[in-house]
């Protein structure tokens, strides 16, 4: 129940999607965000899309290896392909220039890590073997969540 | 294995009194994005109480005028960033691409010339979780532009629960019974009811 105590503390996590498009242009590339001080990020899922040729997937090997400095752990094994654990991939639909068709969110696989403040998410995207350079466009699904040792999470503003 | 039918497993009653105090409710935003321009799309929480918004669904038209003709070629136009209009909180960091984010995505439009042999329209397949409180007396904003040659076309429906607000359930002001709670200082007589 929503009151008056625990509106306070309910407004201060939020729903943030991060959104990133990526040039295919070297081996490996990288999708980077900076975390902002006073907030943990949850990760929820990662909605990825990549264009194809007339239903034919072009690039069958885009991999995605998710890296995480702040804790230190090693996820993965390998570079994963996004097919795996991303929605919708394949568009389906040859692309227009720089255009994107639209692809469809079906389902994808709950993620549910968490990031420490300040830290940097890093997704390395590789795999593609065209002469082309082919973009991604890729969505984090995500909660920003308070530091509640910050002061100003934690109602201690000093003066009590 | 026991099979208990719903009525055990549901008091009515204390459903029904729960219910007076918070229950499922959906808010829909429908906006009419201009040819090669941005806008913004609204809708209001209205002061009955807050809003917490669950779960969200949505669907786009993908127009575009290539000759004389509007036709359905497919293309991800529409992209949008939700904004809490409280405080003009951000939600997303960019505008992202409608059919990264809103399920179940492309539909067909009448306006499409070639709407008989244009791709049907996508199935729900689920919704997309956004779980966030949003205040009685607000609005929901989306700040979306169109690089389509035509105007586009999205309705967004945001399901979640709405809050009495103890006020409006009771007809009391919350404010004066926290102000009956509020312990007296030194030398202050104490605020009792009627005061």
């Amino acid at each position: 129940m929503v009151d008056l105590n625990n509106f306070d503390v309910l407004r201060e996590s939020q729903p943030y999607f991060i959104y990133q498009r990526i040039l295919l242009n070297s081996p490996i590339v990288y999708f980077l965000f900076s975390l902002d001080y006073g907030f943990y990020y949850l990760l929820r899922q990662i909605h990825i899309r990549y264009p194809s040729d007339n239903g034919i997937v072009q690039y069958p090997n885009l991999n995605i290896f998710a890296v995480q400095k702040g804790s230190g752990k090693e996820t993965q094994n390998v570079p994963i392909p996004a097919t795996l654990f991303c929605t919708p991939g394949n568009s389906n639909v040859t692309m227009v220039g720089a255009l994107s068709t639209v692809g469809e969110v079906k389902a994808a696989k709950l993620q549910n890590i968490v990031y420490p403040f300040r830290d940097t998410m890093e997704f390395q995207i590789s795999g593609h073997g065209i002469a082309t350079p082919p973009f991604v466009d890729m969505c984090l699904i995500g909660y920003y969540l308070p530091v509640k040792e910050n002061m100003m999470w934690s109602k201690d503003n000093g003066s009590n | 294995m026991v099979i208990k039918p719903f009525s055990q497993r549901i008091d009515p009653e204390q459903a029904f009194q729960l219910q007076n105090a918070q229950y499922m409710e959906r808010l829909l935003m429908q906006v009419t994005v201009p040819a090669g321009q941005s806008t913004i799309g609204q809708v209001g929480v209205s002061n009955l109480g807050h809003f917490f918004c669950m779960f969200v669904t949505g669907s786009f038209s993908t127009l575009a005028m290539p000759a004389a003709a509007i036709v359905d070629n497919g293309v991800s136009y529409l992209a949008g960033q939700l904004i809490d209009g409280a405080g003009q909180r951000k939600l997303f960091n960019d505008r992202i691409p409608l059919d990264l984010w809103l399920s179940p995505g492309r539909r067909k439009d009448a306006t499409s010339t070639t709407v008989l042999t244009d791709p049907g329209s996508n199935s729900l397949f689920y919704p997309i979780e956004l779980e966030y409180l949003f205040t009685a007396n607000s609005t929901i904003i989306l700040d979306v532009v169109n690089t389509s040659n035509t105007p586009n076309y999205l309705e967004i429906c945001f399901h979640g629960i709405r809050c009495i607000s103890s006020m409006t359930q009771s007809g009391r002001d919350v404010f004066a019974n926290q102000a009956q709670r509020r312990i007296p200082r030194r030398g202050q007589r104490p605020i009792t009811r009627g005061q």
